[in-house]
Formats: C-alpha cells, structure tokens, sequence
C-alpha cells in the first residue's frame, strides 16, 4: 500500500526559502509530502536558527504535539527533535521527511538525525544511546576521571554563557585516539572555515596595505590595511554560523577602496581571528595538528584582549613551559581533551606554536603543590568579578 | 588564617595604585606624596613607600596586594616588600619614553625574586600609545631566556587585572 504523504509547513522562513524548499519537494520528494498552510499542517520544518523561527514554532504549537524537523547550523540545545544541519544536504532532508512520515504513522523512524530516533508519538523524539564521535554530552561529563567542581569553577567567572562556551568548545566527549572513528571527530579542516579567508586577507591588507574585504553575503569582515585590524560584528549571528559550517568554496578576499569605518566594530586582528578559530574548532582540531605531537606556545596569548575559555590560562600556562601533545596537555590538567583543543585551534590560527622545545629558563618550572591556595585565590577574584 | 602577597610594580604613573584599587575587597590604603622632582610632571602625588589591598579569600586566608613605590630612590623598600611574596605583577607605561629601558631595570631589579617565584607583564597605555607593540615586549622578554604572560592591561578594569593575577597563579602552577 502506498504510503499518504504528509502535509508540512514551514516555520521561521522567508518566501525565498520556503521556494526553495518548495522546489526541492517537488523535485524529490514529491510523493512524500506536501507544502500548506500552517493549519493544515501535520508537521513542521523549523529554520532553528532564524530569530522568529523558535518564537513561531512556540506560538504555533506550544505544547509541542506536532512532530518538527529542526533545521540548525548547530546542533539544537533542545533534544529529541528530528535535526538536519546546515547547509541542508537533500539525502538528509528526504530522510528526515521520510521519518516524519513514518513518526505519524506510528511507526519506527529508520534514518538518524544526529539528535534522534523518534517515538510513537508527538513526533517528539527519544534520546539516542550514546555514540562517541556524535553525541553531546554535558560539560563536566566526560570518560577520564578529572575533577568535575575544579571544571565548573574554570566555566564560572568567565565572561560567557553555558551556550557560548558550547559554541566555542563543543560538546565532544574525550575520544579513544586509537579508534579510527573517533580520532576522524576530533578534526575539522581549516582550509574550508573562514579562518583561511581571514589569514590570506591579513596578509594580502598588510602586502598592499589596503582594505580588504571577505563578503559573507549578509555581512561583510573588513580587514583593515596593514593587517592589523578587523572591522567585524562579532555579534552578528551569521559569522557564527558560517564558522560551524564547513564552507563549500574558498571565500574571496578582494582590495577594496577605505570603506566607511564603525569603529565599534574595530578588533585587534588576533581577537576576531581566534574567537572565529574557536567558533570552528568547536572542540576540534584543525587536521594540520596532530594530537599526539609535542608543540609548545612560543609566547602566551593576550588573555585580556582574547575570548578566555575554560581552562584556557591553566592550558597556555602548561603549553609554554614545555613542548607537549594535545593530548598530554588534557591528561597532565585532567580537563576534557576538547577544551584543549579550542585553545589549541585558535593559537594555531595565531601562529603561536612552534616544534622546538624551550631551552628558555623557567624559573619556576617546577610546579608547586600549591592548588588549593590557588584555586580559593580564582575563586574569590571569580565571585567578586 | 594564613596570609599571602603578590607584589605590584613598575615605574611611576604605570597604574599600580589603580591596579589595587581594582582587586582589593577594601579600600586600598596608599601613603601618597605630593610629587615634588621628575615625578611632578607625570602625577601629582606618588607613592613614597607603598600601596596596600586585600583580597579575603574563601577559605578564610587572605591574599596581600602590596604595590613598590614607583621611584627608584625607594628601591630598599623592594627586599622588604618581595620577602615571602607569591610573585611579582610588572606593569609597565607604554607612554614612556623608554619602557624597554623599564622592563630592563625591573626584570634586574627583581631577578632573584623573579627566579624563585614568578612574574607576568602587563602593559598599561597602549590605547593612547599602541607603539612598541605587545609583540615586541615579548621579544624583549625572551632576550632575557624569558616566557612569560606579557598582557595589555587596562589598570582600572578589573577583569583585566584579575586575568593579569590568574595568568601569574598558572604560571607558577598550571596544574
């Protein structure tokens, strides 16, 4: 017996999307659903990301019957959705349709989402068993034993919500290096994240001194002759989501002429390069480091100037005494190996490594067994900030 | 209740008064001095023999922020100030004519100290003054076989100082 297409409406979109969307369902998915109006509808495709999106969906079913497919660049906080990432490939689209159908039918979903199988009813998907490259865990929550309160106190007093850390560090569960799987989740590739653009246009604004400009369509980054400065709105969501997503072409980076400057966009050229670094490392790697070779941090970053992460001091203050792994650096500080990695994409984007181990005099290398003491100074400077 | 210090210093005017006043959980106490020399002419009063803040820490102890006069004229201050301390705060004025010069005589003046506990930068006045640029009091610092916090600071920001302090207590113990 044929299978009765589904009727969904699209939630948090613009005309031009929902055409698109439109066009892909007629195209390719045309006998399993069908595009109506919101009261029609059997089923939802939320753009997550959209402002209105989220409030939209909560006006329109705030009980939250209806089965939704979430569309994000990143991974929804709210679990037990269907979710297909940006940029939305149709393979997973069809699928994630496909398991709507099946969701009001009371049937079994047979495809994964990242977040979800669903369940029998309400489309409100159960949560899926754990699987080491993909699923998040909560911070603090990781396999190797390090101290759980001595993580949170390194995530409070910083200057960032429990989200933002998310988008900064991930949620990736410390991996087993030598299973193949899980070592492949740990990288990410730096020449397709905007991180590449940024440098290539560094250079080129200090070779020509003169503006540089990368467009990302909806904003533009500046890069400011003499490579020292950046015009960016870091605020602005869509470089966010540009740095969570693998870019499908290399941005350009062209000359342009001394553009209008808003100087409350102005950064340091460090300070916009790492938070974008840490935007698409997301715990990651880039796969020009290897987590298992020694590197040391020939200077400390300027801390007061950079998105300070969890543990980031602790990581840089180990990393310049002496040439260690990623991986070392995680199982010396018993942190999780992602918070590492952050800081360790984001210094690489600085250029700040190097191979040779320091012939530098330390002069207080050994370290004292003075944690107790410090981590009640931390507290007290953290409560009071 | 054990007690703690951490010793502020740098030359006159560098922000080491104000540093305290942004980390101390009382009012600092300062013997300030109407200037009356070279000093005139950067600040009205100075610090003749030192600064003093606290910040009470949770587990009933006390951390001691102690700030060196800023003229060199008070250096015997110095031994009397570092005996016991945890490690040294640098901060040093971009403004100046010469701050290489400063980062000099400081990293010499404290060089025992220094080896037997720690010491971070931070650089004050660099939104007036950007140049020399951080990189090259980096540079510097490693010309003294040197690898240390070296931060753009804002004296009268307490985040800055805060991150300045925390940036000490990791390198002195990252673990």
């Amino acid at each position: 017996m044929a299978t009765k297409h589904i009727n969904i409406a699209f939630i948090g979109m613009g005309k031009k999307s929902i055409a698109t969307f439109d066009f892909f369902i007629r195209k390719h998915a045309e006998k399993l659903c069908r595009q109506v109006n919101i009261k029609q509808a059997e089923a939802f495709i939320v753009d997550y990301d959209s402002s209105n999106g989220q409030q939209q969906w909560q006006q329109t079913d705030p009980e939250k019957k209806i089965p939704v497919i979430l569309i994000s660049s990143q991974q929804p906080e709210e679990s037990g959705w269907l979710w297909v990432p940006k940029p939305v490939k149709g393979s997973d689209l069809k699928h994630a349709i496909q398991d709507l159908v099946r969701i009001r039918d009371n049937k079994q979903p047979t495809h994964h989402h990242a977040l979800a199988r669903s369940q029998k009813t309400g489309g409100r998907a159960e949560k899926p068993s754990p699987q080491p490259q993909d699923v998040a865990t909560d911070i603090g929550k990781i396999k190797t034993g390090y101290n759980r309160s001595f993580d949170e106190e390194a995530c409070a007093g910083l200057n960032l919500s429990r989200d933002e850390i998310v988008e900064c560090c991930g949620k990736l569960d410390d991996v087993d290096i030598h299973d193949h799987d899980q070592r492949q989740s740990i990288f990410h590739n730096d020449k397709k994240t905007l991180v590449a653009p940024i440098q290539a246009g560094l250079r080129l604004a200090k070779r020509e001194n003169k503006d540089v400009e990368i467009d990302l369509l909806k904003t533009r980054i500046i890069l400011l002759a003499g490579g020292e400065r950046i015009q960016a709105d870091l605020n602005n969501r869509v470089i966010r989501h540009i740095c969570a997503i693998p870019l499908p072409r290399r941005l350009d980076t062209t000359l342009i002429e001394p553009p209008t400057i808003e100087q409350c966009h102005v950064h340091k050229a460090e300070t916009v390069l790492w938070q974008v670094a840490l935007w698409t490392a997301r715990g990651r790697l880039p796969n020009t480091l290897e987590p298992e070779k020694a590197v040391r941090l020939m200077r400390w970053p300027n801390f007061t100037r950079l998105q300070i992460t969890p543990h980031a001091l602790r990581i840089a203050a180990a990393w310049t005494q002496k040439a260690m792994s990623p991986l070392q650096i995680a199982e010396a500080l018993e942190i999780p190996q992602r918070y590492v990695f952050s800081v360790a994409s984001a210094a690489d984007a600085l250029g700040l490594f190097t191979d040779k181990n320091s012939n530098q005099h330390n002069s207080y290398g050994s370290w004292k067994n003075s944690r107790n003491l410090f981590s009640s100074i931390l507290r007290s400077l953290r409560n009071a900030a | 209740m054990s007690t703690y210090k951490v010793i502020f210093t740098g030359p006159v005017g560098a922000g080491k008064t104000t540093a305290i006043a942004s980390l101390s959980d009382k009012p600092p106490i300062s013997t300030n001095e109407a200037a009356s020399d070279m000093t005139a002419n950067r600040k009205s009063e100075t610090t003749v023999a030192m600064d003093y803040g606290i910040l009470y820490l949770d587990s009933g102890d006390a951390l001691h922020l102690y700030g060196t006069p800023g003229q060199e004229r008070f250096d015997f201050m110095w031994d009397i100030l570092t005996k016991g301390g945890l490690g040294l705060m640098l901060l040093l004025d971009n403004r100046r004519k010469n701050p290489f010069g400063d980062l000099q005589f400081y990293l010499d003046a404290f060089s025992d100290f220094i080896k037997e506990t720690g010491i971070v930068i931070g650089i004050t006045g660099m939104d007036i003054k950007p140049q020399p640029c951080r990189e090259e009091y980096c540079a510097e610092v490693e010309k003294h076989g040197l690898n240390i916090p070296v931060l753009e600071v804002d004296a009268r920001n307490k985040s800055d100082v805060s991150t300045m302090l925390e940036a000490l207590l990791f390198s002195l113990n990252p673990t």
